[in-house]
């Protein structure tokens, strides 16, 4: 022990008299580390972490795969989704499960201390709490008793975050009534710290009885409609009880639920026979490990995150290699010393255990600057994530898991950039050494050799990095240069949600006209639009519908996504108008039903026909075709950039009875933001109870929608720079080091006539052998790497030869850069003075 | 194990080939060599005799090619690299002609090297290193490093650690190749001062009055022994 603090001792002096060396290494392990601890952070808060809630491994998440009925309220897989009933009848099986929770987030409105502001709630069972394991911070949690009877137990959980954000901690909240929804409730509690619900990126303020779903939805109850699904279920297992067992065990009880279920299909227009009926018949509940809760998040941006933490991964790699190679420089310069060592009974064990000592305290200064580094990007890049990423919940906190991973790629990086200088410096030949009495020792052919090979090893990394950085910008100026179908240029938007503030239809489409109205009265208004959808958010609506003339096929033809707009959307969204006309003030409640279609829609339904003046009805089976199509407008991307063009159709807002929110668009004649201020002005004084939310202008909600793109395309671009930039040392290290060692080479060349360019080659065919040797690893790993990640690009493809010769050709520039300084100095290399150096 | 009769090193037909890109360099042919305990031995000779292909096949740095070599009765011309080096750390001290200190270490740490590779503790460390410094009259330097110091006190410091563990035998390679002459006769003046005490030494040399320091002089040509000279004769 007292051997290695001395050791410990001896390390951090020659760290402290190498201050260039020891701040470029430092430098660099804190870039690595830094940058893989920010990714770590997010992918861990993503992907890996556990609920805080007890044995969170025996949670198990249902879901039944296969087709559905009736309306699914669903946030990415269907096959997650239940209806209430068919909730209710699964939670009856006690005898695998501890217990059955169902949970439905939903938007609220909530009044408190003077204020209504617009936040986001968790509809749960009674017993949501109790089999999750989530103690109370303060007060109760809800029970089952608050969940027996629809409507009657008007009580809520606070989260710990909103509790301590809008009530400042106070215990004296309890008992205390706040307006939700319109829906005066009682605070019976507050939830526990760190805990956020069940799923990641959805951070409710509010837990509610699920029974008091008819007062927070005021526009659709659905608890006792076997074919309204929209509730997430998790279970709990019994102790001893595997997920293979309890699944078998629940489905022997979900079949005759599905029965049930079709038997109240009757007059929904949505019958099942034949084969179909047998197949949802056949359907199963199928167990997934509930640890982490529900995954809507890690599905959708897991593939990003695994290829950006590949990506910053092979960063720390090029910079470990990095400090290797200067290792090796220091280590040929200390060759001597070590055959000293040796010559007085080193081992060779003991002197390995020295230079990983050195290694080690080189890597833990880099560790500890990479987690400063680190929690500095992990803020910039949580804030994004939550602001504009819209997951919610994911914070900078360094963590003790994040602290454990910063520790283990700081030894991790030590043992790689240490072990191999280490090895070589300890291996040296000491009689051979030391008989070179008057040199400072110079290493072999083998160490260059090796040094080279580390070299191409960084370039292939960067060839892939940079590769990889630009499939990922190609993708988004691809997605950037997307024909929106409607022009973002000065255009603000907003949103309000009439009937979470118990605005019933009419109140509705009365309050958005004379919103509408008045914002159109605004200086430097252009015009106003609204829309029930917010576009560009991910956000959609559909049905099946039944066209006249066309006989009904295949339910996926039929299935046509659909918006309720305002008079002017079009021209105020610049959506060409093709044919016919859209909407205006005379489109009423009574007027006849109408639809503007668009080109998509035009192609699926109507390929040999003018579609103006058919009909169309919204659903299947017996029904009217009644919405006469009165216009034709050109595609626009309605819920992603990314998204093809697809039938799409448009009904004024009138003559929709019951609207769930409404999106407003005013296009200025200036900055939009300018009159942001009069936007709010105009809601309050409409109604000072109505929160106005997602007022932001369209570029930044296009911004927002392509935030995964952006987000992929910033940083691997960045760890494609600083792996250049890496490289680029890389090769300098090494050329420099060979042009120092062949120096009476170069002097003798040039003695003997050689021209300075002949002098230049020499150096730039070194460095070439480098690069091809790095690049014939390189780009056929980037093409692979390519191949599985296809799915994450857009209109760009892993065999697009220019991604490749793009990469080769900037590493080509790099290298070249790079070479520049060496190649100079072999140049000026005085004969004279060369031929008496040694 | 041999029976020593007072010798300490004892060397039958030892041969050393270098092999370079397949052209064979025979350093040593036929070496016959026997050191008694307390023997003052030069190895001399002209530049690539093989003096000092010897003198690391004799301190274990390097091994020979073929012949038996004892060092205390003890077969060590087979031995595997962490025996050799245990043997070294704990039988053999080196001086060599660069004094090969460590620059990054203190006079003290520089000298207490061995000891610490040894496993002694500090406090003997302490004692010994002092002591060996007190012997070379370098004491007041211990928190000095090496580049602080003339090249003769290098040297002397480099005896200290040649001297620390109590080593059977010094090796010294040129200790005065690097030094003037009124540092080089110091050096000298110390090996026999040493000599005198019972150190047994053997050094390499191309210097002939330091040979003739030695009480015994090999003198190597083309990697054989052509020559041997006693102090009686030196003197005669």
């Amino acid at each position: 022990m007292r051997t290695l603090w001395q050791d410990v001792k001896y390390g951090l002096r020659i760290l402290a008299k190498n201050p260039g060396f020891t701040a470029i290494a430092v430098t660099t392990l804190a870039l690595g580390i830094g940058a893989n601890t920010a990714i770590f952070s997010v992918l861990n808060q993503v992907l890996l972490r556990r609920l805080p809630v007890l044995n969170p491994e025996r949670l198990v998440i249902l879901k039944s795969p296969g087709p559905k009925r009736g309306h699914v309220w669903s946030d990415g897989d269907d096959s997650e989704i239940f209806s209430y009933p068919l909730y209710k009848g699964l939670a009856k099986n006690t005898a695998v499960f501890d217990g059955v929770i169902a949970r439905y987030e939903f938007s609220a409105s909530i009044a408190s201390n003077g204020q209504t502001e617009r936040g986001s709630g968790e509809l749960v069972s009674g017993n949501y709490f109790e089999t999750l394991g989530v103690r109370p911070a303060l007060g109760r949690l809800l029970m089952p008793a608050d969940d027996d009877v629809q409507g009657a137990h008007p009580v809520l959980v606070l989260s710990h975050g909103y509790w301590t954000q809008h009530f400042g901690g106070d215990s004296g909240v309890l008992n205390h009534t706040i307006l939700v929804n319109n829906t005066v409730m009682t605070i019976v509690g507050v939830a526990q710290a760190g805990f956020t619900g069940i799923q990641v990126g959805q951070t409710p303020d509010i837990f509610v009885p699920i029974t008091m779903k008819g007062q927070m939805t005021p526009i659709r109850n659905g608890l006792d409609d076997w074919n309204d699904s929209f509730l997430a279920v998790l279970a709990r297992l019994k102790s001893g009880v595997s997920r293979e067992q309890a699944q078998a065990a629940i489905n022997v009880d979900y079949h005759p639920l599905l029965e049930q279920q079709m038997e109240h299909l009757g007059g929904s227009g949505d019958r099942v026979h034949g084969k179909d009926r047998e197949e949802f018949l056949n359907k199963k509940v199928v167990l997934y490990p509930g640890a982490q809760g529900r995954t809507t998040v890690q599905r959708d941006s897991g593939p990003a995150l695994k290829a950006l933490f590949a990506m910053v991964g092979l960063v720390l790699l090029i910079a470990c290699t990095n400090v290797a190679n200067l290792l090796l420089a220091k280590g040929a310069a200390r060759q001597r010393e070590f055959a000293v060592r040796s010559a007085l009974g080193a081992t060779k064990g003991r002197m390995i255990r020295q230079l990983m000592v050195e290694s080690f305290l080189c890597a833990v200064a880099g560790g500890g600057l990479g987690i400063l580094l680190g929690a500095w990007l992990m803020n910039i890049l949580t804030q994004a994530v939550v602001s504009e990423g819209g997951v919610q919940g994911i914070t900078s906190q360094v963590d003790a898991t994040v602290l454990g991973f910063a520790a283990a790629a700081t030894a991790a990086s030590a043992f790689v950039f240490g072990w191999i200088p280490a090895w070589r410096v300890a291996r040296g030949g000491v009689s051979q050494i030391l008989k070179d009495q008057g040199s400072t020792g110079s290493a072999g052919p083998g160490h260059v050799r090796f040094r080279k090979v580390l070299v191409a090893g960084q370039v292939a990394f960067t060839v892939l990095l940079l590769a990889g950085a630009t499939l990922f910008a190609q993708t988004l100026w691809n997605l950037r240069k997307q024909n929106l179908g409607l022009s973002t240029e000065n255009l603000i938007t907003f949103s309000i949600s009439p009937q979470l503030s118990g605005y019933d239809g009419l109140k509705t489409i009365a309050l958005v006209d004379q919103l509408r109205q008045r914002l159109a009265g605004l200086p430097g208004v252009l015009g106003v639009g609204s829309s029930q959808i917010p576009v560009l958010t991910g956000t959609d609506m559909g049905s099946n519908i039944t066209v006249e003339g066309r006989p009904n096929t295949d339910n996926d033809e039929r299935h046509v996504n659909y918006d309720a707009v305002s008079p002017n959307y079009f021209s105020t969204m610049k959506i060409p108008l093709l044919s016919g006309r859209e909407f205006n003030d005379a489109d009423m409640a009574t007027s006849p039903k109408v639809a503007v279609i668009n080109e998509a829609m035009v192609k699926a339904f109507f390929p040999n026909r003018n579609p103006i003046g058919v009909h169309f009805a919204m659903g299947s089976g017996d029904v009217k075709p009644d919405i006469e199509i009165v216009g034709v407008v050109k595609d626009a991307k309605e819920s992603h950039v990314r998204d093809n063009a697809r039938p799409y159709f448009y009904r004024p807002y009138a003559q929709f009875g019951k609207l769930f929110g409404m999106t407003f668009y005013v296009r200025t004649n200036q900055d939009p933001l300018l009159i942001a201020n009069d936007l709010r002005q105009i809601v309050r004084q409409q109604d000072a109870n109505l929160p106005l939310y997602e007022l932001k202008t369209m570029r930044r909600v296009v911004d927002e929608d392509l935030f995964a793109e952006r987000v992929i395309a910033g940083l691997s671009s960045s760890f494609g720079a600083l792996a250049a930039v890496l490289a680029a040392l890389g090769i300098y290290g090494v050329l420099a080091y060979l042009v120092v060692q062949r120096t009476r080479e170069i002097g003798i060349r040039l003695a003997l006539g050689a021209p300075s360019a002949h002098v230049r080659a020499l150096v730039f065919k070194e460095v070439g052998w480098m690069v091809l040797a790095g690049a014939a690893v390189g780009l056929p790993s980037a093409y692979g790497l390519a191949r599985v990640s296809e799915s994450l690009f857009f209109g760009v493809y892993a065999g697009d030869i220019a991604v490749y010769l793009v990469s080769f050709g900037v590493i080509v520039m790099i290298a070249t850069i790079a070479c520049y300084v060496p190649s100079r100095r072999a140049t000026r290399i005085d004969p004279i003075v060369a031929l008496r150096y040694e | 194990m041999v029976e020593t009769n007072g010798t300490l090193i004892k060397m039958e037909g030892v041969k050393k080939v270098f092999y370079t890109d397949e052209v064979e360099t025979h350093a040593l042919e036929e070496i016959h060599l026997e050191i008694k305990r307390g023997q003052y031995i030069s190895i001399a000779g002209p530049s690539g005799c093989g003096k000092s292909t010897l003198l690391s096949i004799l301190g274990l740095l390097d091994s020979p090619t073929d012949g038996n070599y004892w060092l205390n009765g003890q077969p060590v011309a087979k031995l595997t690299i962490s025996e050799r080096t245990r043997i070294r750390n704990r039988e053999i001290g080196f001086i060599f002609q660069a004094f090969n200190l460590i620059g990054d270490l203190t006079v003290y740490e520089n000298v207490e090297l061995p000891l610490t590779y040894r496993g002694t503790s500090a406090a003997e460390r302490k004692q010994k290193v002092q002591q060996a410094l007190e012997r070379v009259g370098m004491a007041h330097r211990l928190r000095h490093y090496p580049s602080q110091l003339s090249g003769g006190q290098q040297q002397r410091v480099a005896v200290a650690r040649a001297l620390v563990g109590d080593p059977l035998i010094l090796m010294a390679d040129e200790p005065t190749g690097n030094l003037d002459s009124k540092n080089g006769e110091a050096v000298m003046e110390l090996l026999r001062d040493l000599h005198r005490n019972g150190a047994t030494i053997c050094m390499v040399t191309h210097d002939q009055r330091y040979a003739n320091f030695a009480e015994r002089t090999i003198h190597l040509f083309d990697g054989r022994i052509v020559e041997e000279t006693r102090e009686a004769e030196v003197g005669a």
